[in-house]
């Protein structure tokens, strides 16, 4: 199957995101989305070292996880609607996404004989594994979790894109360092706010 | 519809998506070891009344400063040997790209050496950046069609390497489309590639790799024979084993050899297996010394074990044939392993005889090949007879003590 199509649905609302978070000086929403425009069309027309910057980021990530795309829509949704979207739905997220790197990325590093990553190319062990969390999840009433991984799944069982390992559809470091990012502004601003209200 | 009736299709969707491709996991890596067919006691008598025959080549380096990492492949059907390896202005540079010669059997010499890849191509071909282009490792599976193996690199140096291939249905004339595997979740980087993958006996393709960042370590990928891959194994871990060399010894036993690169004593590594690949041994030091550099070994038709190996604790400037008998783990033999013959040994420690490569073709005739300071590519074949002969000679040498 062609996978181009898929990269370009991932890759779209990351690049999205970052141009409009770049441009976040441009107040008005108009010319903001003008020149976030040009700016993706940028990354698909320069060209550095006889590769256009959208091949340099493909070389660095072929396809952004689901977590990535879930936390550029999320930004997005944010940004562009009046609606305010729930603080607790990021915030759980952000963590259930730290759960995730850390369960995976320590033991792929070569740290003991146990390789995490190994596992998502076992179809029925990581459908069992999803399957718990997504259960879990969705007995918590958080929509944007059992979302975030029923699409992750959906993707790996019609193999959408290059990747024949559930992890890559789930997370990538990317998602990983903005999770954390989330969490650790979250938990500063909650310390701030705790320490006016007692000053 | 509510959310919730929406989100009930969603989950059905995806495990609809799991079942259509949940056979994939079905044979895992355990399926048996597919070990070459060993010749008939009158076939192997017929080898041993040979006569010794002991060839050198070098093959052309078209015009690059800098060759490195040869690989080989035979095609039965044709009786050529193919090779391919590395060029360029320097290791890493981005004009390196992937040469390839021919040789048939029973020619003075290879034929002139042409460029297969550049990472233009590649670039083009996996729409993204390409940096540079290292070890490519050939392979020629039961159905004669040639795989080539290589590294790409989009950032970084080589602990940012990723594995792809390109399978090639007209002996070596031509080659499909590139792939690229997935095997790290670190934004697909550090997994490298440097010796024979081994076909299993239901066709799938075991794939020795490691890894070089952070970690140094090796694995085993299976490949199904359409190239997807299917699971990986963790030979080692730490920082300790690079370039891992798998021999299978029979259906159910087999044994990795690795660079070591690691704390002193210089050794080469290796782990075994004997229930095919479902557990590995601790990685256990063999006599034989690693100036942390690639080795190379086969297992012959004749059952024994040859290795290729740079024979010193600190450098490259000795390249060396060892010999073992390659019977059972069980006899423990494998570390029995005897010096036999020196390719290269020179005084000058800058001397870098590096990457050998070996194989048997089905002809028994033997070759080797390893960069010859990185300047050219050296092509030794000998054949079993000249083997038995050193072997003699040793025992001889070794009564004579």
């Amino acid at each position: 199957m062609d996978i181009l199509w898929y990269v370009y649905v991932t890759w779209l609302p990351v690049l999205f995101a970052c141009c409009w978070a770049l441009l976040c000086s441009i107040s008005q929403l108009n010319l903001r989305l003008c020149l976030c425009m040009v700016c993706m069309g940028l990354v698909f027309t320069v060209s550095i070292a006889n590769a256009s910057v959208f091949y340099h980021l493909r070389g660095l990530l072929s396809e952004p996880s689901w977590a990535l795309v879930g936390f550029s829509l999320l930004y997005l949704a944010r940004e562009l609607s009046n609606r305010q979207l729930q603080k607790r739905t990021v915030y759980t997220f952000s963590w259930a996404v730290v759960f995730f790197g850390y369960s995976l990325y320590p033991l792929a590093l070569g740290l003991t004989y146990m390789d995490s990553y190994a596992l998502g190319y076992e179809p029925w062990v990581a459908l069992v594994l999803a399957g718990g969390l997504l259960l879990a999840w969705w007995f918590t009433r958080t929509l944007i979790v059992p979302l975030w991984l029923t699409t992750a799944l959906f993707a790996y069982a019609y193999q959408f894109g290059e990747s024949p390992n559930l992890w890559d559809y789930i997370i990538d470091p990317f998602a990983f360092i903005v999770a954390h990012m989330y969490i650790a502004r979250s938990l500063w601003a909650h310390y701030k706010k705790r320490r006016e209200v007692i000053e | 519809m509510s959310l919730r009736a929406l989100g009930c299709l969603w989950v059905i969707a995806s495990v609809f998506g799991f079942v259509d491709v949940a056979h994939w996991s079905t044979e895992g890596l355990y399926a048996s070891y597919q070990v070459t067919s060993l010749p008939s006691s009158k076939q192997r008598s017929g080898l041993h009344k040979e006569e010794p025959k002991y060839l050198e080549r070098m093959i052309g380096a078209a015009g690059q400063p800098l060759v490195h990492s040869a690989t080989l492949a035979w095609m039965s059907a044709t009786k050529e040997l193919y090779a391919y390896w590395y060029g360029g202005s320097r290791e890493g540079a981005r004009d390196v790209a992937i040469y390839t010669a021919k040789y048939r059997l029973g020619e003075d010499q290879w034929s002139e050496p042409k460029q297969l890849l550049t990472t233009q191509r590649v670039q083009v071909q996996l729409q993204r950046f390409i940096k540079k282009l290292g070890n490519p490792v050939a392979f020629t599976d039961a159905e004669q069609r040639i795989w080539l193996f290589f590294v790409t690199v989009s950032v970084g140096g080589w602990a940012g390497s990723a594995v792809n291939y390109m399978v090639s249905d007209d002996g070596g004339q031509s080659f499909g489309p590139i792939q690229r595997l997935v095997t790290t979740p670190f934004l697909n980087i550090s997994t490298l590639v440097k010796n024979h993958p081994v076909m299993v006996q239901n066709g799938n393709i075991v794939l020795p790799v490691y890894h070089e960042f952070m970690g140094k370590f090796a694995e085993l990928l299976l490949l199904s024979d359409q190239g997807q891959v299917l699971t990986k194994k963790r030979l080692t871990w730490g920082r300790d084993a690079l370039q891992p060399v798998l021999l299978p010894l029979n259906e159910q036993e087999a044994v990795v050899y690795m660079r070591f690169a690691g704390i002193e004593p210089n050794r080469i590594l290796y782990v075994a297996t004997q229930d095919a690949g479902v557990h590995f041994s601790k990685p256990t030091k063999l006599a034989l010394p690693n100036p942390n550099a690639a080795v190379a070994a086969v297992r012959l038709n004749s059952q024994e074990l040859l290795m290729v190996y740079n024979n010193s604790l600190t450098h490259r400037n000795v390249l060396s044939l060892s010999f073992a008998e390659g019977s059972a783990l069980a006899e423990g033999s494998l570390e029995r392993w005897f010096w036999l013959y020196d390719f290269e040994r020179t005084e000058n420690e800058l001397d870098r005889f590096s990457y050998p490569v070996l194989l048997q073709d089905d002809e028994g005739s033997i070759h080797v090949m390893y960069s010859y300071n990185r300047r050219n590519i050296k092509h030794v074949e000998f054949n079993e007879a000249w083997l038995r002969q050193q072997v003699v000679r040793h025992q001889l040498q070794r009564e004579e003590r």
